[in-house]
């Protein structure tokens, strides 16, 4: 979804002349002073509808009147553009179950069956544990009461665990329809509760109900099974605190406080911003003070910005005294030291190329070079696998260039086929030759070996501990790769490995989440609730190869969990409970609470516009 | 390109197309976080962690920020606010050790290491140090450990990038250390006395306001921008010496009513000439008439045309990844050779600049390209005016390889208007299509014979023959052209 085509000229003119144009030749629109005018917020306009209306039904094409969140049935190949009759019914099913929740005396007179072999069925008691001396310590409940009870009991005690109404979210993750209509359905219930003392908790609750219907008009609830069931409690609340305000210098600032959509509002797309908000960022000491800074890349006409740490935690930007203020659309970006003299330099995946910044050991950068093998960059890494003592450089490009010009921007990109898409970009490993020169070095080190998917992350470890970094390749549309380094010759075991995970992979981590000693593996993928359920309905199922089908089923799955063994992995994504990132982006291990476990975090979330109605 | 690959196409490009309009595709979601419970399980804290921000986030910054003892988390985000530091304010409790790492003979900042840290009675806990991570992430490289109950650290090795191993003795919980390669023993950094970040809470989150929107590369305004002047007769846009405001506005809207005056007083000592068109319905227009008439406006304004709005509308919506509704009050300015230089959503001075500096180190996007492209977008619904923009394209671009496009596209418009028997508009393009591919046998073939439906005979027969010149087998032209011999020869004595 990246622009296919960068509009920016390639330059490859000596680097010298460019210095030379930096801050003294400016495109003549380009601003010369701050000044942020005011002006209504929208709702104080007219939006004339009427021309919207008429002008994008002409078109003949998809309207945006049309279209509901069931209409356009999202990651299948067809994005069926007709009204499915099983999603109609998943949502009244959501309906009921909502208004049923509201009020726990309107259930049906039925039983909640709980799985016994899952452990996992419904409390009644609050125990509360941890340590409160020991900082941030959540309890983990099961309950192992009872086998079944009446609905309107089970609900009736679920709003008690809380002293005052919670958030209740309900996501529908399968529909079956036979001659029953069967949903599966995502539970969650937040809110805060006390204890008997009166000491307040926050309390969290995650249950997957399988309910049963008749298939009348209303629905009929006819049962429900509660497959599992898992809520948390904590004392001191909540471990992470929101600090930004205070740290940000330029916090109330328009390119903090306008989200993407603002901007793809206001920047032209020929000023290469675009709606997807793919940008990074990079931690790392720029001075040398032993604090960490941040670097982070924004969109086109936007600076990226460098925030640096002073004593009491808060930052100064400085991305314009440290020369490092690119208006170019910026992806990734490291802090990394390229020519081994202590400072860290920068590199930056930009529109056109990647950017290599030299640190004069205070903060301080300098344009050495750039590199256009791998125009519009996403992810970048940095490791040493050729064990010359110097950082190389892989890089991820997400799409081919095979499409025409036409399409630009969001519209630009078109995977084929859509669950083993081979039609994504080349990625890059730049070998370093020094005095910030690097060389694409792909085919020689066997790096071009299935290199032509849609890539969103890498990230390398030394699996077999044999001192060279190997390589994890995440790939959206189908299959990821795992590049075995043979003493600088990589092989792709992904399939041996068992870790192609087929899936949409947008992120790589690496970590070892049970302590044996071997690297395992997190890969971020995308849970979608409606994939899940699309893909799975008759009559997306008729007429597509088991391998299609599986391959679309798979994936909506979510993120993938891989223990690793001796030669092997081990897919233990489902039994861990650990799929459910939503549209994940980075996933991360993270041991939050120091207790020695690796936990894991997700960003999450696509595309977050005006408009509810979500596709 | 297969049925299934067409369709899968279609599929993409439509979804596209409403996000491209605004709506929203797997948002609204919250971040996830869940927690280890060292059983090969994991639970969902992500409510109680107070990590489940609803933001569109895309990168993750791991540091221990504040030095304190524990992992904080900066959010790279999609939606504002466009980053967040969430400080975990888990502190010192739990014991913890930080690591540093220097290479020597590797890499000096010693990425692909790996730290195996053994304590007196537990499971090994092992990390490498990596640049580069998840999505467009790179964390802090102090490498940090919780220990749990394991406060007793028995050993710490490193593989050092290139694979040899090194051991450090007796360190303890609670600190930093920095461990250089092939230097035995391990340098202690000490923390700062107290961690650090005052929480301060923004009050209501601010939002970005509407702002002046500076092209990029000055666009024209296409050619059949017309509206109906004061007595309603209609008007092209006529010429200026000077830059020119022309304001769209509504006699029922508030923001409207008070931009008109404002703009009066912003130009009144300035040589920007201004145009005001109102967008009501001109058999509904007595409001318009009288607001005017109070304002004693003094410039030029009149009604836009419906089809002028209608081409406004998209002319303004593809150049934007998110495609904005047009609403009023809106304004455009242009120089005096109508082309388009900045755009203004809501009330404000258009001259106004950006609010963000900053450098390119890449050269600016040239016309040619911005013509052609938006040519072609423009052109998805309003292919004359489309060609208009490509054909600034092929002159700016002085190579002729967009002249096969234009040609076919002219060539098929004329044929539409043949069709709709609107033979004048098919002649201008049936000669612009010449223009561009003036050795095409079928567009002089095509051209000839309607030229000779409409009894154009010698230019028909010119036509013809040229045709013939270029494909001399073409059993069609050559029938024609007999056909055309006969009618001339009956009719000239």
């Amino acid at each position: 979804m990246l622009g296919g085509v960068f509009i920016r000229l390639l330059f490859l003119l000596a680097f010298a002349l460019l210095l030379c144009q930096c801050g003294k030749k400016k495109p003549a629109w380009q601003p010369e002073s701050p000044k942020i005018t005011t002006g209504p917020i929208q709702g104080e306009m007219i939006a004339l509808r009427q021309w919207v209306a008429t002008g994008v039904d002409k078109t003949g094409q998809l309207t945006a009147q049309q279209g509901t969140s069931t209409e356009v049935l999202i990651h299948t190949e067809e994005a069926s553009t007709g009204e499915s009759v099983t999603e109609r019914w998943s949502q009244e099913a959501i309906q009921i179950l909502t208004a049923m929740l509201d009020d726990p005396d309107s259930a049906p007179a039925i039983e909640v069956t709980a799985l016994t072999q899952t452990k996992s069925r419904h409390p009644h008691s609050i125990r509360h544990g941890g340590n409160q001396n020991r900082g941030w310590a959540p309890s983990l409940l099961r309950s192992t009461d009872q086998d079944s009870e009446p609905l309107s009991d089970s609900l009736h005690s679920l709003q008690r665990r809380f002293n005052e109404p919670p958030d209740v979210h309900l996501k529908p993750i399968s529909v079956e329809s036979g001659s029953d209509l069967k949903t599966r359905i995502l539970v969650t219930h937040t809110g805060s509760t006390r204890t008997s003392d009166g000491q307040l908790l926050l309390l969290e609750i995650h249950a997957t109900w399988l309910c049963e219907w008749q298939m009348d008009t209303p629905l009929k609830l006819t049962g429900i099974t509660l497959e599992s069931y898992k809520e948390s409690l904590v004392h001191k609340a909540p471990l992470f605190s929101d600090v930004t305000a205070s740290v940000l210098p330029d916090y109330q600032s328009p390119q903090i406080q306008g989200g993407i959509e603002h901007w793809s509002q206001h920047i032209t797309r020929y000023g290469d911003l675009f709606q997807t908000g793919h940008h990074g960022l990079a931690v790392g000491d720029v001075n040398g003070d032993g604090r960490d800074d941040l670097y982070v890349c924004d969109g086109g006409s936007l600076p990226n910005r460098l925030y640096v740490q002073q004593p009491d935690g808060t930052t100064r930007e400085r991305a314009h005294e440290a020369n490092v203020d690119l208006l170019e659309d910026s992806r990734g970006a490291l802090l990394i030291d390229l020519d081994n003299d202590g400072d860290q330099d920068l590199v930056v995946c930009t529109i056109a190329m990647l950017a290599i910044f030299e640190n004069d050991s205070t903060g301080k950068f300098t344009l050495r070079g750039g590199h256009p093998g791998a125009p519009f960059a996403g992810s970048i890494s940095a490791s040493d696998p050729d064990s010359d003592g110097d950082l190389d450089i892989y890089l991820c490009v997400y799409e081919g260039n095979e499409r025409d010009r036409t399409q630009r921007g969001f519209q630009s990109s078109s995977p084929y086929p859509f669950h083993d898409a081979t039609n994504g970009g080349r990625n890059i490993l730049l070998e370093n030759i020094g005095n910030f020169s690097f060389v694409d070095a792909t085919e020689r080190f066997g790096l071009d070996l299935n290199n032509s998917r849609w890539s969103f992350a890498a990230s390398w470890d030394d699996l077999d501990r044999d001192g060279d970094p190997d390589l994890y390749v995440a790939n959206d549309f189908g299959r990821n790769n795992l590049y075995r380094n043979d003493n600088g010759h990589f092989t792709d075991i992904a399939a041996e490995a068992a870790v192609e995970d087929m899936a949409a992979g947008m992120s790589v981590a690496w970590g070892d989440f049970n302590r044996d000693a071997k690297p395992d593996l997190y890969v971020g993928n995308m849970f979608s609730s409606a994939g899940r359920r699309i893909s799975q309905q008759e009559d997306f199922v008729q007429g597509r190869s088991a391998a299609a089908l599986l391959g679309t089923q798979r994936m909506a799955r979510g993120n993938s969990l891989f223990a690793g063994g001796d030669n092997t992995f081990q897919d233990v994504s489902e039994t861990a409970g650990v799929t459910m990132g939503r549209w994940a982006w980075s996933s991360a291990f993270a041991d939050i609470d120091n207790d020695g476990w690796e936990d894991l975090l997700i960003a999450n979330g696509y595309l977050t516009n005006r408009r509810d109605d979500d596709l | 390109m297969s049925p299934t690959q067409d369709n899968s196409l279609k599929g993409w490009d439509a979804i596209m197309r409403q996000v491209t309009h605004g709506y929203s595709w797997s948002g609204q979601e919250r971040n996830v976080c869940y927690l280890n419970r060292g059983d090969g399980t994991f639970v969902n804290v992500s409510y109680i962690s107070g990590f489940d921000h609803l933001d569109d986030s895309r990168a993750l910054g791991l540091v221990d920020w504040d030095r304190d003892g524990d992992l904080d988390v900066w959010l790279r985000n999609r939606t504002a606010p466009r980053l967040r530091l969430l400080q975990n304010t888990q502190g010192n409790g739990q014991p913890w050790l930080r690591i540093t790492l220097e290479g020597k003979t590797s890499n000096r900042d010693a990425i692909g290491a790996v730290v195996e840290i053994t304590t007196k009675d537990g499971s090994p806990l092992v990390k490498s140090l990596r640049a580069g991570e998840f999505f467009m992430s790179q964390g802090s490289k102090a490498l940090h450990f919780g220990l749990g109950q394991h406060r007793d650290i028995a050993r710490v090795r490193v593989l050092w990038p290139g694979g040899a191993w090194q051991s450090f003795p007796r360190l303890s919980a609670h600190k930093h250390y920095h461990l250089q390669q092939g230097v035995s023993r391990p340098i202690e950094i000490p923390l700062p006395s107290a961690p650090t970040v005052a929480t301060k809470t923004a009050n209501a989150e601010p939002r970005a306001r509407q702002s002046p929107i500076h092209l990029p590369v000055k666009i024209p305004i296409f050619p059949s921008f017309h509206y109906r002047d004061q007595a309603l007769k209609l008007q092209a846009l006529p010429p200026s010496k000077a830059n020119r405001v022309i304001l769209l506005w509504s006699s029922q809207c508030a923001a409207c009513r008070k931009e008109l005056p404002a703009l009066l007083k912003r130009y009144a000592n300035n040589t920007t000439e201004l145009l005001a068109l109102c967008v009501d319905p001109i058999d509904d227009s007595a409001d318009a008439y009288a607001l005017m008439d109070e304002l004693g406006w003094p410039f030029p304004w009149g009604f836009a045309e419906r089809a002028t709005l209608e081409r406004l509308e998209h002319w303004q919506q593809i150049l934007f990844d998110r495609a904005p509704t047009l609403s009023v009050p809106f304004s455009i300015l242009l120089d005096s050779d109508h082309n388009v230089l900045a755009l203004q959503r809501g009330p404000g001075d258009l001259t106004n600049t950006l609010p963000f500096t900053g450098r390119w180190f890449t050269n600016p996007v040239s016309p040619a390209y911005v013509y052609e492209d938006f040519g072609r977008l423009f052109g998805e619904r309003f292919p004359a005016e489309g060609l208009y923009y490509l054909e600034l394209a092929a002159q700016l671009a002085q190579t002729n390889k967009l002249h096969p496009e234009l040609a076919s596209k002219h060539q098929q418009l004329a044929r539409q208007h043949a069709e709709a028997n609107r033979p004048q508009q098919a002649i201008h393009h049936f000669d612009k299509a010449l223009s561009f591919s003036p050795e095409s046998a079928s567009l002089c073939h095509n051209y000839g014979i309607f030229l000779a439906q409409h009894g154009q005979l010698p230019r028909a027969y010119q036509l013809l023959k040229r045709a013939l010149q270029f494909a001399p087998d073409s059993e069609a032209t050559k029938t024609a052209l007999e056909m055309i011999e006969a009618d001339l020869t009956t009719r000239t004595p």
